[in-house]
């Protein structure tokens, strides 16, 4: 005799109306324990871990030849219209020019190798002029490491937001 | 031989010690700055603009002090202000060292800021600090060199007629006039006077 995967099913449990096999309840406990430890596990360890980062630096770079490509008519945004920062954890913003002549970058002009970098040791909100952006502004947002889980989640959810926001 | 072996254990700290202060390297600005710096420093665009005091104002003057390089309007009544004021304590908090730094205030409305304008606004927080004005192309080209923005605009204050909206950040100029550091608006005088204290000890 052969046997058909639904044969199996039907043997270990009852079938509905349409025949596809009633959960019992242990199974549906099963189902439930794992969508629910799926969905609390990532947001546990978002609250309980602590937040790193490989650097305190925040760098941005003009890459060499981004003038003549500009000059060439390509249109590419280096630096966001806002940056935000960590005091303690990732809290140095660094711009580089690494073109070939000087640039307006942020809140100033670097010649052809110059690195501005600026340390950011308490909780703010910065406003540079900034031509580079529609808004003529560039907001550097710095704000206390987060160290209780609840700020540590509502941050990384923030954090994630403002990453599916990005054009 | 005792007597060699503590006179050695005395002596040869001490001569570290003495060889390390004498001939030690100097302090690099960069390390310590706790508002922005530039790597490497480049040389502060030169400039010759009408002072308050009467005179020409030019970096090449003020070689030998430390530089700070303010932009703004005396008409400005949210940001200027605000960095005048905190200036005028971090001179204080300087106490006699602040005769090593000048303060040079480049307006960016040549069209109200005249010579005596500038000096009566100034003198309110400092009798030191130094306006700065001059030909709007001549100012618009300073400007330009240091990176800053101005734009006008219609001001809601129908008295005023116009605001103008202007880079908040001051650059510091080294005793070597070479632009050292920025120092974005807000930065708390104990951060600026540190700053300052150190380019100051900087050795040229």
């Amino acid at each position: 005799m052969i046997s058909t995967a639904a044969d199996a099913v039907s043997d270990v449990h009852p079938l509905d109306a349409d025949g596809l096999p009633i959960p019992s309840r242990t199974r549906r406990h099963r189902l439930f324990g794992i969508v629910a430890g799926a969905i609390l596990t990532p947001i546990v360890l978002a609250a309980m871990w602590p937040v790193t980062f490989d650097s305190r630096e925040e760098l941005f770079e003009i890459p060499k030849g981004t003038w003549a490509r500009r000059m060439a008519g390509e249109k590419r945004e280096i630096l966001p219209s806002e940056i935000h920062l960590l005091v303690g954890v990732h809290n140095v913003l660094k711009l580089k020019n690494s073109d070939d002549v000087p640039q307006i970058f942020g809140p100033t002009l670097l010649m052809p190798g110059q690195t501005l970098r600026i340390p950011f040791t308490r909780p703010s909100e910065n406003y540079f002029a900034c031509t580079a952006h529609a808004s003529g502004q560039l907001v550097v947002a710095v704000e206390a490491a987060p160290t209780w889980p609840w700020n540590r989640l509502s941050w990384r959810v923030r954090r994630m937001l403002r990453w599916l926001s990005k054009p | 031989m005792k007597k060699i072996l503590i006179v050695g254990a005395v002596v040869l700290p001490l001569v570290a010690l003495g060889t390390y202060f004498a001939f030690g390297r100097p302090p690099r600005a960069e390390e310590g700055l706790r508002c922005g710096s530039f790597e490497p420093p480049r040389e502060a665009p030169a400039f010759s603009l009408d002072g308050s005091n009467g005179r020409k104002v030019s970096l090449r003057d003020h070689l030998g002090k430390v530089v700070i390089l303010q932009f703004g309007f005396t008409s400005c009544q949210k940001v200027c202000p605000v960095t005048l004021a905190r200036l005028t304590e971090v001179y204080k908090k300087l106490g006699r060292a602040a005769q090593d730094v000048q303060l040079i205030y480049v307006t960016v409305d040549p069209g109200r800021d005249s010579p005596e304008r500038l000096r009566q606004h100034l003198s309110a927080f400092n009798s030191s600090f130094l306006g700065a004005t001059g030909a709007p192309d001549e100012l618009a080209e300073v400007r330009k060199n240091y990176g800053i923005v101005a734009e006008q605009v219609v001001s809601r204050n129908q008295a005023l007629g116009y605001e103008v909206n202007h880079s908040s950040s001051l650059y510091l100029v080294d005793r070597q006039g070479k632009v050292r550091g920025l120092v974005p608006f807000g930065t708390p005088a104990d951060d600026i006077a540190h700053d300052l204290e150190l380019l100051l000890k900087m050795r040229s």
